[in-house]
């Protein structure tokens, strides 16, 4: 079981993420954009993988790859998003998901990277 | 010495060579509507305003008399082309600051896919955020119920499948108004054939008319005699007239009057949806036609939702080399108004001519 730190500016979709992969046994923390996902992870809270919104306020999904990235290469990073990301981003991020989430494919996904 | 502390001569060269660097034309007018200073672009673009002339009889050599109006008088962006046949130019009128009244005009030509395509963009973008969070939780809690229906009775699962059913609607939807926007606008193609704008009128009509009544609004269509056919897509048309009418009845409370009128006026054709409800809760009623700008007193969870049916209206028009203006008061109701020309050909130049 995997503990997933949730990048997502909406509070009630990040509620949804946390549900379902409870219920699927792993735990979460949240963050509620990039700013603050960087200071969670450098606060010294260990995740196994990061599911990243792309627009989000203050640092949006791009831009906090970017940085971690630099800081955790290892750390696996999931896109959950809105629109189709440009080529550049999606080679970026170790995998894509589409909102409307299909929830068969994001646990999938965490249970393959995670 | 630097131009900064330069002389008085110095810094009206340097005026003047900033002035003409700029890629739009620049024509500053007098508190007569003389033109006293072009710069370099103008001089190219527009050859014929020459310092001295008048402006506004040359401008209503080119278009309308109402455009013309709407640049002078109302400041508003138009865009016209001043020679027949040649590149349509964006106009905009700005008043100079002090007592003299004068005036200063730029004129700046756009590629007209390169416009779409900018539109299209923001369109999709601001599409993708706005509905794609809301579907998401949405269906995400649904399928959470779902997954948990031994607890429900009959009843609650009932109600949890139509929404998840009501869900997957809203998404194809919303992908629907994706692919157009990202994909088919740049490329859209009409599917023009000869089309009876009263027989499109009589149908919106037809297919509203119950969901107007149940909301205790009224519905009228009155067609103009002699009516033309029109070389359109009827389906858009449709489109456009069922956007405008909806819009209509879901921005009013009930007891409004809902009219849509189609009358010919000289070579155009003109359809007017009118209500006499609370009006446009907007400074600047050009806002209407911008994606997801739904003014200030649209409520949360507002029946309509996306406040794209306006801009897709428009742009809809725009494909048929039509036009679309809106007019509203608060608290007397709001009237938008389309122009197609009856002959596609010909162009709504003309028959804006003649209508004014």
């Amino acid at each position: 079981m995997s503990r997933i730190l949730i990048v997502e500016d909406s509070d009630s979709i990040a509620l949804l993420l946390r549900r379902r992969l409870e219920m699927a046994g792993h735990s979460t923390v949240r963050a509620g954009n990039g700013a603050e996902a960087l200071e969670t992870l450098a606060g010294g809270e260990r995740v196994d993988m990061v599911l990243l919104d792309v627009t989000m306020p203050r640092l949006s999904g791009p831009e906090a790859l970017t940085e971690l990235r630099m800081t955790h290469p290892r750390l696996p990073v999931v896109l959950v998003t809105g629109t189709r990301p440009d080529r550049e981003l999606e080679e970026r991020a170790d995998g894509v998901v589409k909102k409307p989430i299909d929830f068969d494919e994001l646990l999938s996904s965490v249970d393959r990277l995670a | 010495m630097g131009p900064k502390d330069g002389n008085g001569e110095e810094r009206a060269e340097l005026i003047k060579r900033s002035h003409d660097a700029l890629p739009s034309a620049i024509l500053t007018l007098d508190r007569e509507g003389r033109v006293v200073l072009t710069n370099a672009t103008a001089r190219r673009m527009l050859p014929m305003v020459t310092p001295g002339i008048e402006l506004r009889p040359l401008l209503e050599g080119m278009t309308n008399v109402e455009k013309v109006d709407r640049l002078l008088h109302h400041r508003a962006l138009v865009t016209f082309a001043p020679e027949p046949g040649g590149p349509e130019l964006h106009w905009m009128a700005w008043e100079m600051p002090g007592p003299e009244e004068e005036m200063v005009l730029t004129v700046w030509e756009t590629d007209w896919n390169g416009d779409l395509n900018e539109n299209r963009a923001a369109f999709a973008m601001a599409a993708s955020h706005e509905l794609r969070g809301p579907l998401t939780t949405l269906q995400g809690f649904a399928e959470i119920l779902d997954i948990q229906r031994d607890n429900l009775t009959p009843q609650q699962v009932e109600a949890v499948e139509i929404i998840e059913r009501t869900a997957r609607h809203l998404a194809v939807l919303v992908d629907d108004v994706f692919d157009m926007s990202r994909n088919s606008f740049g490329e859209l193609r009409l599917n023009l054939d000869e089309t009876d704008p009263g027989e499109v009128a009589r149908s919106v009509a037809a297919t509203l008319e119950p969901r107007i009544a149940e909301r205790g609004q009224r519905l009228a269509t009155i067609l103009g005699p002699a009516l033309p056919t029109i070389e359109a897509d009827e389906a858009r048309l449709t489109q456009i007239v069922m956007n405008l009418v909806n819009n209509a009845s879901v921005h009013n409370p009930s007891g409004t009057r809902i009219e849509v009128a189609v009358r010919r006026h000289g070579e155009a054709v003109e359809i007017v949806v009118a209500d006499d409800g609370v009006g446009l809760p907007f400074d600047d009623l050009d806002d209407v036609f911008r994606s997801f700008s739904r003014g200030e007193t649209a409520e949360e969870g507002d029946r309509t939702g996306s406040g794209i049916g306006l801009t897709l209206a428009r742009l809809l028009v725009k494909l048929h080399l039509g036009e679309i203006a809106v007019e509203s008061q608060p608290g007397e109701g709001t009237a938008f108004t389309v122009w197609l020309p009856v002959d596609r050909r010909a162009g709504l130049e003309g028959a804006a001519r003649d209508r004014s």
